[in-house]
């Protein structure tokens, strides 16, 4: 049988997904296959239709939608909320959900102020250390452990 | 950039393919890439040479605050082209850049710490991505060292970051986590008896994909050798992937060892036919191209693993030969220009042949 995703080749493969917590099978060809794997993302052919319509351009990196289609890539962090429909259409067909999930890694002023602080340390310490002395590069050494444990707790 | 120094690293063995990591004799290595983009840039493709060079700059100064700013060389690929394309080539052959940067150099540089315990690799398809590599699968030690450089990341870098979408990328397949977990695996056993079917099958609902190991057919597995990838970075933590991931691997890890045990038992003739074959092509060859390389590297592995009556050498230089076999890591290591491929081919079956004693 022919290939389901571009209906040229010959279906070698078959490409199991999950869409929606329901799973389905395609049969492709080996070139598809390993485009899926690759992640180039053949958009459903009926929408593009519609999303080469939409004539807007971001407004920071002037990247049209017809270029994000031909490249498959976006230009700048500004086009995932300018050409949102689309961005949540492809990211849903990859991932399968849409939540960010993982850790929020933006330090409060306080842990950023400590961090700043230890890296003006180990400066110091790193002077002390080539002026060989030691009495102050293990005061040093102890002041950065200290303020490292107060860092990640 | 000292050529020299870096020739000298690159015909060391990397600490990723020293047999010394846990579960070693089916996993070779286990790898986590950390993608990051920063805000106040487009992304790669968009960007100028001029910003490409300020965005470097940056990172660079970046992350040396983080990781021990001496202990790393910054490679500019444009200028090792110029220098040495044949270790330009290396640094693609031991899986540091992808191979369209062989051609596609403008711009990208790689930290590359002396260690070899990780990598940073600037400008080529995100601003950044580190490359975190340990033998085996220590998965628990790259796991702590993972997120201990993720937190200390946001101290020194603004990214490009959304509450609702997490990590942006220009590549849609890349946005979330911004994390994804790599497995390089031997599994003679599953092969053989076809369980791998059934397994790909499972992994790929899970959100793992497999990779061959030698590039000329991604879905075929060639010297028993296959990747395993994460995939999503959205609708999962940090610890809900490295955990699937983590138990997904170490069931693979299990199935492959029962299923050795039971060929083993039932019909060995089966594992010493591979490794007699193997050593026996590899005794009488006179040329050896990458392809039959890997598949007798396996079937020698295989003798190995199952302790087949004959005086094979360590895994370790079984890893050593996936590398040093390839290419110009050859052509460094013989120190020998390997213009044409007759001379490739027949130095790599004098030098294979030389490493295994045989």
């Amino acid at each position: 049988m022919k290939c389901e995703i571009c209906g040229r080749n010959e279906a070698k493969y078959e490409f199991i997904e999950v869409v929606n917590g329901k799973i389905y099978k395609k049969h492709v060809c080996g070139k598809c296959l390993s485009q899926i794997e690759s992640g180039i993302v053949k958009p459903d052919y009926s929408k593009i239709k519609i999303f080469q319509q939409e004539r807007t351009e971001c407004p920071v990196c002037k990247t049209t939608m017809e270029e994000i289609l031909t490249k498959n890539k976006f230009g700048c962090p500004n086009c995932y909320f300018v050409f949102k429909n689309f961005a949540e259409e492809v990211i849903y067909a990859f991932h399968g959900s849409l939540e960010y999930k993982g850790k929020n890694y933006i330090p409060s002023l306080e842990k950023k102020k400590l961090w700043d602080e230890i890296k003006n340390l180990k400066m110091e310490l790193k002077k002390a250390l080539e002026a060989e002395d030691y009495e102050k590069a293990a005061k040093l050494r102890d002041e950065i452990k200290n303020k490292e444990k107060n860092l990640w707790m | 950039m000292d050529v020299d120094k870096l020739t000298f690293l690159i015909k060391r063995i990397p600490p990723w393919l020293r047999s010394t990591g846990s579960y070693n004799d089916i996993v070779i290595y286990t790898q986590v890439s950390i993608v990051r983009n920063l805000k106040k840039y487009m992304f790669v493709h968009k960007l100028s040479f001029e910003e490409k060079k300020h965005l470097s700059m940056e990172v660079i100064e970046g992350i040396g605050e983080i990781l021990d700013k001496d202990s790393f060389y910054i490679i500019d690929l444009a200028e090792l082209d110029k220098l040495d394309n044949k270790l330009l080539r290396s640094l693609y052959e031991r899986q540091i850049i992808k191979k369209e940067s062989l051609n596609d150099f403008l711009g990208k540089k790689v930290m590359f710490y002396v260690d070899e315990s990780l990598y940073v690799i600037i400008n080529e398809d995100e601003h950044f991505k580190i490359k975190i590599r340990v033998s085996g699968f220590n998965f628990d030690f790259l796991y702590k060292k993972l997120i201990e450089i993720c937190k200390s990341l946001s101290f020194v870098f603004e990214f490009a970051f959304d509450s609702k979408y997490g990590f942006l990328s220009a590549y849609p397949q890349n946005v979330g986590l911004g994390i994804f977990f790599e497995v390089l695996t031997y599994i003679p056993a599953l092969v053989v008896t076809r369980k791998i079917d059934d397994i790909l099958k499972d992994f790929r609902k899970k959100g793992l994909y497999p990779r061959g190991f030698y590039e000329g057919n991604r879905a075929a597995i060639r010297g028993d050798l296959v990747y395993f990838y994460t995939y999503s970075g959205l609708g999962k933590s940090e610890e809900e992937l490295s955990h699937e991931f983590k138990v997904s691997i170490e069931k693979l890890i299990d199935e492959e060892k029962k299923t050795r045990r039971e060929i083993y038992e039932k019909i060995p003739l089966i594992i010493e036919d591979r490794v007699y074959k193997s050593l026996g092509m590899l005794r009488e060859a006179k040329l050896l191209n990458m392809l039959e390389t890997v598949e007798i590297l396996g079937g020698v592995r295989m003798g190995k693993i199952f302790d087949i009556d004959y005086d094979l050498p360590s895994l370790q230089i079984l890893n050593e030969l996936l590398l040093f076999t390839q290419p110009s890591h050859l052509s460094i290591i013989t120190q020998k220009d390997l213009k044409d491929i007759y001379l490739e081919d027949s130095v790599r079956a004098e030098f294979v042949k030389d490493k295994l004693g045989v």
